[in-house]
């Protein structure tokens, strides 16, 4: 599946424009990062492309096709959206959160079936957390919770993920697993993502693609390596900022600092 | 799986035991009957040793039987609409009357019997009163084509104390001889006197409703969510809570004019399904209707038995309902967030 996001500019009404002139193209099978400050407009861009706030001028495409001639099911039975971890009123245990990926797949009135059950099942398997399926989601610690968002969108069976700093409030061994696992999911499973994030070191670590939020709304976009650089992103933050290497005997590690 | 059968038979038994302990209740009143008299009265010819006086059968089919299946009725509408809005709200405090449909509809009434109108006139005006309640709130919270589930609560609450006001109005120009006391009665609330004419006219928006809102169970957990989120499931929020809402109006409203203001129930049964069952609507829903139905009609049935004169049903349910629900929060540790 191809995303796409073309020449697209976005204002609140009576405000200044918060996006303009964003584009890139995200491909399943690739990780895309965002990066941005806060109040860059990662999650307005995040909510445009999605379609749940209007695009002002340009448009998101799903393989060549503009989003708002899909229909809504369509769309969503293909892109798994996975947003900030946040408990709600109700408290469902983790199984019963995962089957709500399911919803795309049933018409208004139809239950979830016993395959569909046995998908969402497998998707909690898939992130590691089958045990916790029968556990509350307000019993569990933060990570997991994260998890079962994962999971849940998984259970849509989607091509893509798109994920709103999913490893943001996380220790540093559960930030670990959600990148691990979205890495794990496109090299085993061939699903993209997009990922919104707060840390450039995070980008530089799993994605191919990343695309810069600047302050002004324009977006730098490119591969990661190119465009997750010093300026670029002292630029983008307002802040010095310098990237170390470290090899290790397996890996190379980046680490993005800022300077002040 | 242990745990689905559990729950199977859990559901199954709430939908036996109302069942069959309205059959009892039949037998129950002033006017005690033995079962083999009720058997005899609802299978005519199948017990020709027991003699069945015009009286009896007066008895059965035009009071007990009409009473008892509103009780029913009533129970089952109003926790099923209670735990509706509160997924809806993604908020366990709403009630039926969240959106102003229960001041709406009481308002309704209060002018009718002002009006001197018939019991249809005011069992029509109940309906028309909760209908254009919701209505207003509606167009009220509306702001660019849009309504968040925050204005729509507020417009309810605006609402609800405008139409709430306009009873207090209605009663403080009633007569005090002979209208106010009619009004007092039908605002707290009452099964008596209810007919077969009566339950004709609410019971089938009573009955589309709550069907509406049990096939729409399973949405209502995706519902509750915040709302980018359910939309980001596939669902369409829009659509779905806009049957969600005229279904559990429709059913508040027709529950209300058959047998005005019954409070607490909306509250106490969804919560008590969710203690047992957890927060799966799959599963609330209907054991809303089962355990509704069956507490109304223990309520109802102690309100016209324990004493000569008949209580006010909505007292009772407050007395009986407020205890029970304060054991079973000790018992189970309380509502988890």
């Amino acid at each position: 599946m191809i995303f796409e996001v073309h020449n697209a500019c976005f204002r609140y009404p009576q405000g200044k424009r918060v996006l303009s002139q964003i584009s890139f193209v995200a491909k399943s099978g690739e990780i895309m990062s965002i990066l941005g400050s806060n109040g860059a407009g990662k999650t307005t861009l995040l909510r445009c492309m999605l379609g749940l706030l209007k695009w002002e001028r340009g448009e998101t495409q799903l393989d060549g096709v503009p989003l708002r001639k899909l229909k809504y099911r369509d769309v969503w039975s293909k892109i798994g959206y996975v947003p900030q971890a946040r408990l709600n009123a109700f408290t469902y245990t983790a199984l019963e959160m995962a089957l709500l990926g399911r919803s795309a797949h049933l018409g208004l009135f139809e239950l979830p079936n016993n395959d569909d059950r046995q998908i969402a099942r497998e998707a909690l398997e898939c992130v590691g957390i089958a045990h916790l399926q029968d556990k509350l989601c307000s019993r569990i610690s933060g990570g997991e919770l994260q998890m079962v968002l994962i999971a849940r969108a998984l259970a849509t069976k989607p091509q893509m993920l798109i994920l709103d700093e999913p490893e943001s409030n996380l220790d540093f061994r559960n930030q670990a697993t959600v990148l691990e696992t979205i890495k794990n999911l496109k090299a085993v499973s061939g699903i993209g993502s997009i990922v919104n994030t707060h840390y450039p070191d995070h980008a530089l670590t799993i994605s191919d693609t990343a695309l810069i939020m600047q302050q002004d709304g324009t977006g730098v976009y490119g591969a990661a390596r190119d465009v997750i650089s010093e300026p670029n992103l002292a630029k983008a933050f307002g802040i010095d900022v310098k990237i170390f290497e470290y090899q290790d005997d397996h890996h190379r590690h980046t680490c993005v600092m800022p300077v002040y | 799986m242990m745990v689905t059968m559990k729950r199977r038979v859990l559901l199954t038994t709430f939908f036996i035991l109302p069942l069959v302990v309205a059959i009892c209740a039949i037998g129950w009143g002033r006017y005690a009957l033995s079962v083999r008299e009720i058997a005899a009265c609802v299978f005519p010819g199948a017990f020709p040793d027991v003699e069945i006086t015009n009286n009896i059968k007066n008895i059965v089919f035009n009071i007990r039987v009409p009473r008892i299946l509103l009780a029913l009725l009533a129970g089952a509408g109003l926790s099923v609409s209670g735990a509706a809005f509160q997924g809806l709200f993604a908020n366990p405090l709403a009630t039926p009357d969240t959106l102003g449909v229960a001041a709406g509809a009481s308002f309704g009434a209060v002018l009718g019997i002002l009006l001197g109108l018939p019991s249809v006139g005011i069992q029509l005006m109940a309906l028309a009163g909760g209908g254009i309640a919701v209505v207003i709130v509606f167009s009220v919270s509306r702001i660019k084509g849009a309504s968040s589930l925050i204005m729509l609560i507020l417009a309810g609450m605006v609402v609800g104390a405008l139409f709430s006001a306009l009873v207090s109005l209605v009663k403080y120009v009633a007569d005090p001889q002979d209208l106010l006391p009619s009004i007092t009665y039908w605002l707290l609330g009452t099964m008596s006197g209810v007919n077969m004419a009566r339950l004709a006219l609410g019971t089938p928006l009573m009955i589309v409703g709550t069907l509406v809102i049990f096939l729409l169970r399973w949405r209502l957990n995706a519902l509750s969510l915040q709302e980018d989120e359910a939309k980001a499931l596939g669902i369409n929020v829009k659509l779905t809570r806009v049957l969600v809402i005229c279904s559990a109006t429709a059913v508040t409203a027709a529950v209300i004019s058959m047998c005005g203001l019954i409070g607490w129930v909306g509250l106490l049964i969804p919560h008590v399904s969710r203690m047992i069952f957890g927060s799966d609507n799959k599963y609330v829903i209907p054991s809303c209707i089962g355990l509704g139905a069956l507490f109304m009609l223990i309520v109802d049935s102690i309100a016209r038995t324990a004493m000569a004169a008949e209580i006010p049903v909505s007292i009772l349910t407050s007395v009986i309902g407020a205890p029970f629900f304060i054991i079973l929060l000790r018992k189970t540790g309380g509502v988890s967030s």
